[in-house]
């Protein structure tokens, strides 16, 4: 030990001044690491907040003319720089077979619905209204000789509705199972009703010739578009198609999953590629919208 | 108000030897009950069932009415009572392969069996195996989102069954009910 009083004032003076220096930097580092750990507490209670899992849409389509002449599916898609606010839309019409102008009011139909944008994802029966406004204005135009078929669907937070007219298809795919959500409005449905009801089978309803012709489509005035009255949750890596019967008529739809691996182009590729090399003699025009539902942290 | 839609169908056996039973007072009471042709006594064996439900009363535990239940039918024999009471809680109890879905904040599930609290425009589906195997949950849950009211819901359940077996698969009992 130093005895103070044995130093010489200078060395006094220093003594104290090292002192000093040595207090002001013990103070500094108990305050910057204090600092650091108050940032790295906010960083991380930041983190964990955000840390939810956002779904996000994972999007691409095909089409095909198929054996026909012309292309008589249409496809919209809302645009992506609303789809915070407004959520998405992805519609497939697909133009009646049989019936005039199919490739006319198959383009109306989405077009129109582009008009309409944006849609409230609360309120379906307004958005089923604007359907039936479409459905209304075709039949003006044509009086049931010409006609298309509609499936939409509208994806806002993690949660879908849809909407239907005719047999289009919105095919689930989750956990390796394939469902199509929306029922055909075709002849089936009262066919099964009344043998069901009597207590018998329902062979007959599905071989009778005219089984498959559509009760309500767009076209049909007063239709009645199939809606959801609340949102499916939807789930990481459910994969959604909208697609046109040419593509379920070359696919069945229990073989779907085979093809649903990888991202929506990928999946695309890959049904495209199967409706290819089908080569079916009919092939109808074939058109899909398909849909990964991803994960992100934002 | 409970609104349900009932669907009772032989489909390709000899016999409808399932029972279905459904009753508003004092409490709601759902019951499914998947009889046997092997069994000549099946069919009152789902008497038993609708006399036991008839004469019990409110107060009654569901698990004491099942154990009545138990005495007086085989032991294979499957089947599922629901009960809702006025605070909009569904007790439940099951033997089997008969199942209760439900329907809520856009996804289906599985009825746990026991006490569970339900909210005003929960679904449920009851519905024995012959049924059900034949629907996917996503299925039955998109029918349910898309119906007005349980028949509606029912009709597009049994267009799906009727797709895939053209009602040609044994009996086919099932109960849809809206809270």
């Amino acid at each position: 030990m130093h005895d103070l009083s044995l130093m010489t004032e200078s060395a006094r003076i220093w003594f104290f001044i090292g002192l000093g220096v040595i207090g002001v930097a013990y103070l500094l580092s108990l305050y910057f690491v204090l600092m650091y750990i108050l940032k790295v507490g906010r960083i991380r209670k930041a983190t964990s907040k955000n840390n939810i899992h956002v779904l996000y849409c994972d999007a691409a389509y095909f089409k095909g003319k198929g054996k026909r002449k012309n292309q008589e599916d249409s496809l919209y898609i809302s645009p992506i720089s609303e789809a915070a606010h407004n959520g998405i839309i992805f519609a497939v019409s697909d133009g009646m077979g049989g019936l005039s102008d199919g490739q006319v009011i198959s383009r109306y139909v989405t077009e129109r619905l582009a008009e309409e944008y944006p849609y409230s994802f609360e309120d379906t029966e307004s958005n089923a209204a604007v359907i039936r406004k479409i459905s209304d204005e075709v039949y003006e135009k044509y009086r049931l000789g010409g006609g298309a078929t509609l499936a939409m669907i509208h994806i806002y937070a993690n949660a879908m509705n849809f909407y239907s007219l005719g047999d289009s298809n919105i095919i689930l795919v989750r956990k390796g199972t394939a469902t199509v959500l929306n029922p055909k409005q075709n002849y089936i449905s009262f066919l099964v009703k009344k043998y069901a009801s009597a207590g018998d089978n329902t062979h007959e309803a599905y071989i009778n010739k005219s089984s498959k012709g559509l009760m309500d489509f767009v076209g049909n005035l007063n239709s009645k578009p199939i809606r959801t009255r609340s949102p499916i949750r939807l789930m990481e890596d459910d994969v959604i198609i909208i697609c046109s019967d040419g593509v379920t008529d070359a696919i069945p739809v229990v073989t779907v999953p085979r093809y649903t691996d990888g991202a929506a182009t990928a999946i695309a590729e890959k049904l495209k590629l199967r409706i290819r090399s089908a080569k079916r003699k009919r092939q109808d025009n074939y058109t899909a919208i398909v849909i990964k539902m991803d994960s992100s942290i934002f | 108000m409970i609104d349900r839609a009932c669907f009772k169908h032989k489909g390709n056996a000899e016999h409808y030897c399932d029972e279905v039973f459904l009753s508003e007072s004092p409490c709601f009471v759902a019951a499914v009950f998947c009889g046997k042709e092997e069994y000549i006594n099946s069919l009152s064996c789902s008497f038993v069932l609708s006399e036991i439900l008839k004469d019990s009363s409110a107060e009654d535990k569901l698990e004491d009415i099942c154990l009545s239940l138990e005495e007086k039918i085989p032991e294979d024999v499957e089947y599922l009572i629901l009960r809702i009471d006025q605070s909009l809680m569904v007790d439940s109890f099951k033997r089997g392969q008969v199942r209760a879905f439900i329907v809520n904040n856009g996804e289906m599930m599985i009825l746990p069996n026991g006490i569970y609290g339900l909210k005003e425009g929960d679904m449920l589906l009851l519905a024995v195996r012959n049924f059900y195997s034949n629907l996917t949950n996503e299925g039955m849950l998109s029918d349910a989102l898309i119906s007005s009211d349980c028949n509606e819901w029912m009709d597009y359940l049994v267009r799906r069954v009727s797709d895939k077996t053209e009602l040609l698969c044994g009996n086919l009992s099932a109960v849809c009910i809206r809270v």
